[in-house]
Order: structure tokens, then sequence, then C-alpha cells
């Protein structure tokens, strides 16, 4: 009596453990897709971090100083980061151009004439600053780069600007002060000297940072504790995986297709079986990417504190996300080409609306409402949850889950 | 009174019985009306022209298709998706996973059916065996003939030893001793209570081992049972073939004409001055060479025989 009762979870067991053995043996028998799936997150990981580590690399400035005066020079060998190279005065500004052009600098830099005189008469001067505009990360670095590096000149030109002001301003107040003794005695006239003086007194004590920048934002992140380049694993973990599963998700409906696989799913098991043991694959395979990361992050240096069932929590929601999305792709495909072209056309924007590459806030606000929805932003905010603020996981995922499970239980029940 | 009752409850053990069953994947219906009953011990051919619906129909009893259709379908008394274990459907595509060893493939095919993999290897041994399919089970099935892929084909869908095989063209791509082989092989099964249910084109063969056949037409069911009662229902005793000296336009019209008005006699194929007649008796077939000679047709006689399946599908 026991064994009969026992004979149908057994059979349906030994049901689930097939479809899965199945995909873990071709997953291994299939070297390429393997190594591929191991390379993946070690080199773009690895990529991150040496990224955002910080560069002794100088950029090569080719410089066309019209003005070629001693303080010009003392400018432009102060230049922090830069490898100047001074051009010849004749056609300069065409053969900096061509130079930017030919690769011979990465930036011009062009001194007008006058630009030491403009500056002694207190006018402002502007430095022409060339650049490849074709080169997006160049010009979004550019103009910091430059301003960052002439910090110390522009400084050092507002301290002189000030200690001469100030000297002539004791000047002019000593003889404020001989004119003061002289008016004592005519009230009016000499309570108007000593607001003078006191007014005078105030602009001698004006400090250079004040002039420099009056109103500084002082940057303070709530949590200090992680520095940027650990907290990018709370947005590669979900980006690698989605990239990941969705291929080989897709990928292996077709082929589950093509081999008449999954007409024997259909005429042996049921498509739930199918689907869940798929989940349970792609559950594995999330966690090894999980791992790997967690590695390479711990052997850089990151200092990472999670719970682990949340943690698991999250690879299990990220994975059927995921792996419901990539089995759509996979039956909405007619061929592997197809699934994978499909399989990008829909990560890339996923990947784009992320938050990583541009910040949700500058969007307008029907697009923000509808990225909040996207599945990847979802495994974004939940990961930050998990790995950084050891949280607890939201519902929002599992919500999400629900319609994707419909749609694909229904999708491959149907005949093509 | 208690066997009157007994009998009302008892359940349908027919190993398939399809009721008025209609289906269409499109506007266009594919099936109309069908309805088949089939029992142990026998082997049941369906045949018809490429469209008639027979993989369909095959594939609509396996549960390939989950469209919605009319009707009722039941196997061994329930409903196909709570009955798999019972049947085992050997489908025209592969079958087989190409990039797993054939041991790994025939593994995961037991563990589809819900059994053992050492279970699951030593039936496949036994259903070697009986196929005659020597081969090295840790090659890859790509490594197999076409033959030999069929028959693991079969060994890998009947491996929980189903009471009932469904075949969907089964004798595809395969030389003479393959098919005969197999043949034997579904006539071994169908000894030891299995129910055959196949689909195939080889109607001569099918005349030779198959217990009941059904010719599928339009979508429907044209005849079910014997040959010799298809030919009664055909009215088709004898074929006459003929191949003429010349066959003028005009002459072939005349002699067209006479056929269709003449009864017992029917043009099955004409191709150039090759002409197959059904006859329903020796008397008709003198009066239409007495029609020859009037129309002033030279003849020259190929053959006069009974016919076989190919011929008397041609007439339906």
């Amino acid at each position: 009596m026991i064994k009969k009762k026992l004979k149908f979870p057994l059979r349906y067991s030994r049901k689930f453990y097939g479809h899965l053995k199945k995909d873990l043996m071709l997953f291994y028998n299939r070297k390429k897709y393997l190594y591929i799936f191991l390379l993946f997150p070690v080199l773009i990981a690895g990529l991150f971090l040496f990224l955002l580590s910080p560069t002794t690399a100088e950029i090569r400035v080719g410089v066309c100083d019209l003005d070629q005066t001693e303080q010009t020079q003392e400018m432009l060998d102060g230049l922090d980061d830069f490898d100047t190279v001074i051009l010849e005065r004749e056609n300069c500004t065409k053969n900096l151009k061509n130079g930017i052009k030919r690769g011979d600098f990465e930036l011009g830099l062009e001194i007008d004439e006058g630009f030491t005189e403009d500056i002694e008469n207190l006018e402002q001067v502007s430095i022409a600053t060339y650049y490849d505009n074709t080169d997006i990360a160049l010009s979004r670095m550019i103009s910091w780069k430059v301003d960052s590096s002439l910090e110390p000149h522009k400084r050092n030109t507002i301290d002189n600007l000030n200690y001469e002001l100030k000297q002539r301003i004791s000047i002019a107040r000593q003889s404020i002060g001989a004119a003061e003794e002289l008016t004592e005695d005519s009230g009016l006239l000499h309570r108007r000297i000593t607001e003078v003086d006191r007014d005078l007194e105030r602009v001698e004590e004006l400090n250079t940072d004040f002039i420099i920048n009056p109103i500084k934002t002082d940057m303070r992140g709530l949590h200090d504790e992680f520095d940027l380049k650990y907290i990018s694993i709370a947005f590669l973990y979900p980006i690698i995986t989605l990239f990941l599963i969705l291929m080989l998700a897709s990928v292996s409906i077709i082929y589950d297709d093509k081999t008449g696989f999954i007409t024997k799913v259909k005429t042996s098991t049921t498509v739930l079986t199918y689907i869940f043991s798929k989940i349970l694959f792609f559950f594995i395979l999330s966690t090894i990417v999980f791992v790997l990361l967690f590695v390479i992050f711990l052997l850089a240096g990151a200092s990472l504190g999670f719970n682990l069932i949340e943690v698991l929590k999250l690879i299990l929601l990220v994975s059927i996300t995921n792996s419901l999305i990539g089995m759509l792709i996979g039956d909405a495909a007619e061929n592997e080409g197809i699934a994978i072209l499909m399989s990008l056309f829909i990560s890339f924007p996923l990947m784009l609306l992320s938050g990583l590459f541009f910040p949700l806030q500058s969007m307008p606000s029907v697009v923000q409402s509808i990225v909040r929805v996207l599945p990847l932003h979802q495994q974004i905010e939940a990961t930050k949850s998990v790995i950084l603020f050891s949280q607890p996981l939201g519902w929002t995922l599992f919500y999400l889950n629900i319609p994707l499970l419909l749609f694909t239980i229904y999708f491959i029940r149907r005949d093509s | 009174m208690l066997g009157k009752i007994k009998k009302f409850f008892k359940r349908n053990s027919n190993p398939l019985t399809s009721k008025n069953i209609r289906f269409s994947y499109t506007d266009e219906e594919i099936l109309k009306d069908i309805s088949l009953v089939t029992k142990k011990n026998k082997i049941y051919s369906i045949i018809g022209k490429s469209g008639s619906g027979k993989s369909t129909f095959l594939k609509l009893i396996a549960g390939v298709i989950s469209k919605k259709y009319e009707g009722k379908i039941r196997i061994f008394g329930k409903h196909r998706s709570l009955n798999k274990g019972s049947f085992g459907f050997v489908s025209q595509e592969p079958g087989f996973i190409p990039d797993l060893s054939i041991k790994n493939n025939i593994k995961i095919s037991g563990l589809n059916y819900g059994i053992s993999e050492k279970k699951a290897l030593e039936r496949a041994e036994d259903l070697m065996k009986q196929l005659k399919l020597n081969i090295d089970i840790d090659r890859k099935p790509t490594d197999l003939s076409g033959g030999q892929k069929t028959r693991l084909g079969i060994v890998l869908s009947i491996l929980h030893d189903p009471k009932m095989i469904i075949l969907d063209e089964p004798f595809v791509g395969l030389d003479f001793k393959n098919r005969w082989l197999l043949w034997h092989f579904l006539e071994n099964k169908k000894k030891n209570g299995k129910s055959i249910l196949l689909t195939s084109h080889l109607l001569t063969e099918i005349q030779e081992h198959a217990d009941k056949i059904i010719i599928l037409k339009d979508g429907k069911v044209f005849f079910k049972g014997k040959l010799d009662k298809l030919k009664k229902k055909l009215n088709m005793k004898y074929i006459y073939e003929v191949r003429f000296s010349w066959l003028a336009q005009s002459k072939w019209e005349k002699l067209k004409e006479y056929c269709n008005q003449k009864k017992g006699i029917d043009i099955i194929e004409k191709y150039e001055k090759h002409c197959v007649f059904s006859i329903k008796s020796e008397e008709v077939k003198k009066e239409l060479d007495r029609k020859f000679k009037r129309i002033g047709l030279k003849d020259n006689i190929i053959n006069f025989r009974e016919p076989n399946l190919d011929e008397i599908f041609l007439k339906t």
C-alpha cells in the first residue's frame, strides 16, 4: 500500500530529475558553452574593477601658446596628468586640429596672444580646448579633466590677486586712518569714513577659497563604507545573469524543440515539470555566477556581508524571471540565431534603463514609472538591498514572476 | 442484474476511443468528425493522401497538439493527459538528443517515463535485441545510419512498455530489410497484447501486415476495416493495365465518356499512353476490349490481375 502511494511522487520526481539531468549533461558536454559561461562573469567583473581603479596614464596634449610668456609657460608646466607638447607658432591651430584627427594628441589647448596681459588687467580670459567629439567617453571626461588640471593655476592667480588687493587696501586704510583722525570732530563725515574703513577691512580679510568658490557643495554619501567599485556588484550580478540566462534559456528551448524533446515532454510528462526543471537548472547556473562574482570582489578587497537565505531567495527569483523570459524568447524564435538576437534586443534596453549608465531621475516621469517595473531594475534594487544593506527581499520580484510563469506555460503548451 | 450494473460502470478498456473529433489550426478544418475505436492485439494503419490529417490525428491522440479540439479522446478509458504511461508515441522527428551518448539518451528517456535508469538500460537492451540493433551505446546517436536511428527512436519511445504504441510514419527512409524487421517487431508486440496504431504510405506492406485499415479522406474516415471489405465497397475486383500504341486526344475523350457511363469500369490512372482501369468482372473487361476496337485503339495488355492496396487507394 505504502509502495503504491509512493509510486506517483517517485515517478514524478524521476521525470523532474530526468529533465534536470539532461540539461546539466548537455551543458557539461558542450564545452564551449561551459567555458564561455564561466569566463563571462570573470571577464566582466575583472574589467569593471580595473576600469574603476585610478589610472596613472597621462593624456597627450598639443598646445598652441600664442602668448608665450613666463606665466603661460608656468601654467602649462603645472598641468597635472597632461603630457604637453608645445607646437610651432606658424599654422599652429591647423596643425593642432590635424594632430588630434591623426591621433597624435587626445586634446589641444590654444592660448591667445595677450592672455597674460588680460589677466593682469583683471579681464576674463579663455583657453580654447579642442577634442574629438565623436569620442563620447573622452568628451564626457574632458571638461572636468581640463578644469581640474587648471585648478592650481586658477588658485595661484586668485591668490596673487588677493594678495595685491590686500596690499592696496592696506595702503588705502592707512590714508583713511589719517582722515579719521582729522575728522574726529565733524560727526557725520567721521561716521562715514569709519564705515568705509570697516568695509575695506572686510575686503582685506577676504579668503581666497571664498573668492574661488563662495558656496561649496560638500557631498556626503550615506553609505561611505562602500567603495564605488564594490557597489557595482549589485549592478553586475543582475546584468550578467540577465544576458547569460536569456541567451541560454532561449537557445535551450529551440534545441529541445528541434530534437523533439518537447514532443517527448508532451507525451510523457507535463509542461509544468519541464518548466520547473529548467528553472532549477538556471537557478544552479545563477548561483555559480553569484559565487564567481562574490569571490572576485572578495579578492579585490570588498567587504560584503549578507544573509545567506535572503541571497538564495534573491538568486531564485532572479533566475525564475530570467529563465521565464528566456523560454518565452525561445518559443517565439525560429532558430538559435534569432533567439540570441531577440535576447540582445531585450537585454540591451533593459541594461540602458537599469540606472547604471544613465540616472533614472534624468528621464521623463512616464519613462521613470515604466523603468521601475522592468525586471532588471527590480533585480538591481533587490540585489542592492540584500547584498549591500543585508535587508530582507521584497515581494515585487515574486509578483512579477506570476504572469511570466502563466505566459510561459501557455506559450510552450501551445502548438507551433 | 448485478452483471448489468457492473457492465455499466466498467471502465472502457479499449486502447483508443475517439468520438466525433473535429480540429483545425486555422479556419480550415483538418479533421472533420473522426470517430475511431481500437482493440488490443491489433495493428491499425491509417492511410491517406498528404495533408489528409493522419499525423494531426495521431499527434492529437498523443497530446503533442494541445490546441482545443471538439469531440472526445480516451486512452484505456481515461483522458489522455491522465494516462500518458499507457502509450508510447514515436514521432517523425529523431526523438533523441544528438549531443548525448546513446546510453545517456536511454537513461533520460527512461526517467522521462518515470522509470529508473537501471531499468531503462535493461529494457533498452532487450528492445535493441528484438530490433537487431547491435550498436555501441557509448557512441552518439548521430553516428548511426538512418535505419538504426529510426529503430533507436522506437526503443526510446517505448522504454516504459506501453500498452499502445502510436507510430507516425515509422518506415520513412528505411530500406526493405529494416522495414521487414520493424513490421515483424510490431507483429510481435501485437502478439504480446499491444495495440499498434500507425500511419504510412507503404500500402502494399500495410495490406500484408495491418489488421485494419483506416482511410482518411478530406479529414474524414472514408473507410475502416479489412481490405476485402474495401474492395467490395469500391466495386473493384480486377485491375486492367493497358499501354496503347497511339492515343489521340479525341479518342481518349471518347474512352473517358464510355467509362463514365458504363458501370463497373473506372479509370484509376493515366500517364501518356499508359492507362489503368478498375474492372468489376471479366465480362466488363471483354466489353472494354470491344470498345477499344470500335474506337480504333491498338492495345497492348500489360496486366490483368487483382488490385493491390496502392491501386485501391488510388481509386478512393
